[in-house]
């Protein structure tokens, strides 16, 4: 009889066996991440990761009151994640939005098709998404409950921008 | 005694964010013209009659050296436009040509709205 048993460090797409030593296995794990790294940033999953960084990014950078050397208030912890919420919370399919710090201290997503074809949500860890959009003449905004899944009305918006 | 601000005035807003400008668009972002949380009024100045480089000059002296961090670019929109959304411009003096953007709505998302459509009215420059 054969038993099935769980390999712990096997090589696998992502993950380099660590049964190894010297000069040459260090240079083979660094060039297998290399590998690993190029391949996520080429595939949805490195557009959501790429977006996630900018967002740590700009959680350090502005969390100081007065961050745009005025008066604006400190991105929270709490808005972080609830945009590291949203984010996550992205349809696969969908465009990611470039990351934005308002001077209010809520933190911005936005997606844009040219100037005037814009539409942002606006977050402030409260478990609600404040929105706005212009869609060339047509303009929307409102407020949306964000509890665990992301609102339709925000996926109707976006499908909107980019039809 | 300062000349109250006209409609055909343009209005400079000065951008030291990165994140507050699109290269790719050449535009500004709606951030840059939202108001500041403590008294909700967005700073600006008024431009007209006066060179390109006497305007980066007062970017550079006023808000620049003011807030120690440097004029990443600048978007202009007209005053007419500001006051067709629904909100007010007036002077605030010293520094000379400073005014305010004031009257924004107390609702989170015509705030943005707003800001939106201004910064797709405005045109942006890059320093």
């Amino acid at each position: 009889m054969t038993i099935a048993m769980r390999c712990t460090d096997c090589t696998t797409i992502t993950h380099l066996s660590q049964n190894g030593f010297g000069a040459d296995h260090v240079q083979l794990s660094k060039f297998f991440d290399d590998i690993v790294k190029e391949l996520r940033k080429s595939i949805t999953l490195g557009r959501k990761t790429d977006v996630l960084q900018s967002l740590e990014d700009l959680f350090e950078a502005c969390s100081e009151e007065g961050w745009d050397g005025n008066e604006a208030s400190p991105i929270t912890e709490d808005a972080y994640l609830e945009a590291r919420k949203l984010i996550s919370n992205l349809p696969i399919n969908l465009r990611m939005p470039e990351v934005v710090p308002e001077p209010s201290g809520e933190i911005g997503l936005e997606w844009s098709k040219g100037k005037d074809r814009v539409f942002i949500v606006s977050l402030s860890g409260k478990n609600e998404i404040v929105y706005a959009g212009l869609f060339g003449t047509n303009k929307v905004h409102g407020v949306e409950y964000f509890g665990d899944a992301l609102p339709s009305t925000i996926l109707e918006n976006l499908r909107r921008l980019y039809a | 005694m300062v000349e109250p601000i006209t409609p055909a005035e343009v209005l400079s807003r000065f951008i030291m964010q990165t994140n507050w400008y699109k290269p790719s668009d050449n535009c500004a972002r709606y951030a840059a013209f939202m108001p500041n949380p403590k008294n909700r009024e967005t700073s600006v100045y008024r431009i007209l009659g006066i060179s390109d480089k006497e305007i980066w000059e007062i970017g550079d002296r006023e808000v620049g050296q003011n807030r120690g961090k440097p004029i990443l670019g600048r978007a202009d929109v007209g005053a007419s436009f500001v006051i067709k959304k629904g909100l007010n411009v007036v002077p605030s003096e010293p520094p000379v040509r400073h005014a305010n953007i004031v009257g924004w709505p107390e609702e989170k998302s015509e705030q943005r709205l707003i800001a939106l459509e201004l910064a797709a009215e405005a045109i942006f420059y890059k320093k």
